[in-house]
């Protein structure tokens, strides 16, 4: 049986091994009866269906690989369009606020016209802020020496005045 | 391996892997779940693993994965003993056309294959059902090619017998 099993294997047997085994089984029943299960459950399991991965979850397969991976040359919103689109977004919002109809403007005006006052304060605060945090940043960094390389190449600090909310006009 | 191989690749061999999973473990979620991994370990292992070494890499890490996942059941040790009996053979079986029509046939074919260690399992499953060639086999299962054969053998006379019984095979 081990040279029919070299048979079903596919493996190379020479003509007198082949011619050997043929005779035996033509007068062997027992190992004759054999061969032909052994055929016939090879034939059998080689018609076996397969048994295919749902799509579902060949899906979830693609979305924790391909569709997981960074796409190319996709990059990380740039802050000041993201600044940008807030200032649409916030003078919109003021606006609509302001003027939420063009023709029924009513006894709401007064009111909305305050609070834009108060929005544009508080604005115009913050853009204080922000100026006078720039320019101290800059001042600590030429006048207490913590970059003294600009100093060697003539970078100095300027001495632009700060200005406040009140020191309009 | 670039990303539309990957692609080739799932999409050539995900029913197989899938196929050879639902043979060895029975289950449906747990082959699912080994299928599923073996194919994401792929893409992370993209790497360093050959387009053309793709399908043995796949096959190794499903059956890894398979026997992981019955050690983790705590199989009982007899599954493996080599004597249980799937059925009495009937005096007059009704033989494998009848049983494909009646569609017992591939009840009977997996009952048999249950009945097998999961080693011997994975050579038929590999070799007869998928028809891998040896090399490729011997290097999923980790075993040398000698091995596998003289394994193989002895897999399909225990299949044989347990098929015989069954009446499947004349």
């Amino acid at each position: 049986m081990e040279r029919f099993h070299r048979v079903l294997d596919s493996d190379l047997m020479d003509a007198a091994d082949r011619q050997a085994m043929e005779s035996h089984l033509r007068v062997c029943s027992e190992c004759a009866e054999k061969a032909g299960q052994l055929r016939e459950m090879q034939d059998l399991l080689r018609g076996m269906a397969e048994r295919p991965l749902p799509d579902d979850a060949t899906e979830q397969v693609w979305q924790r690989t391909v569709r997981a991976a960074p796409s190319v040359g996709r990059r990380a919103p740039d802050w000041r369009f993201a600044a940008a689109a807030a200032v649409v977004v916030l003078g919109t919002w003021i606006g609509v606020g302001l003027y939420p109809d063009p023709i029924d403007r009513g006894p709401a005006v007064a009111e909305a016209e305050r609070a834009a006052r108060e929005v544009r304060m508080v604005l115009q605060l913050t853009a204080n802020a922000l100026k006078r945090t720039e320019e101290v940043t800059l001042k600590t960094v030429f006048t207490e020496g913590v970059s003294p390389a600009l100093k060697k190449v003539g970078v100095t600090w300027p001495q632009a005045p700060v200005r406040g909310v009140g020191d309009e006009g | 391996m670039k990303q539309t191989e990957y692609e080739s690749l799932v999409t050539m061999h995900k029913d197989r892997v899938h196929s050879y999973a639902m043979t060895i473990l029975r289950n449906p979620a747990e082959a699912q779940d080994a299928a599923q991994d073996a194919l994401i370990r792929l893409w992370e292992h993209r790497a360093t693993v050959p387009v053309d070494g793709a399908r043995p890499w796949l096959m190794r890490t499903t059956h890894n994965l398979c026997i992981d996942q019955i050690r983790r059941r705590k199989v009982r040790s007899e599954i493996g003993d080599g004597d249980e009996v799937v059925e009495a053979r009937p005096d007059a079986g009704p033989g494998p056309q009848q049983l494909a029509e009646s569609g017992d046939l591939r009840r009977v074919i997996d009952r048999a294959l249950d009945a097998l260690s999961p080693d011997d399992r994975a050579v038929i499953v590999m070799r007869e059902v998928q028809n891998l060639p040896y090399d490729e086999i011997a290097a999923a299962l980790g075993v040398p090619l000698g091995t596998l054969k003289a394994r193989l053998h002895r897999a399909r006379e225990r299949l044989r017998t347990r098929l015989y019984r069954a009446g499947v095979t004349p």
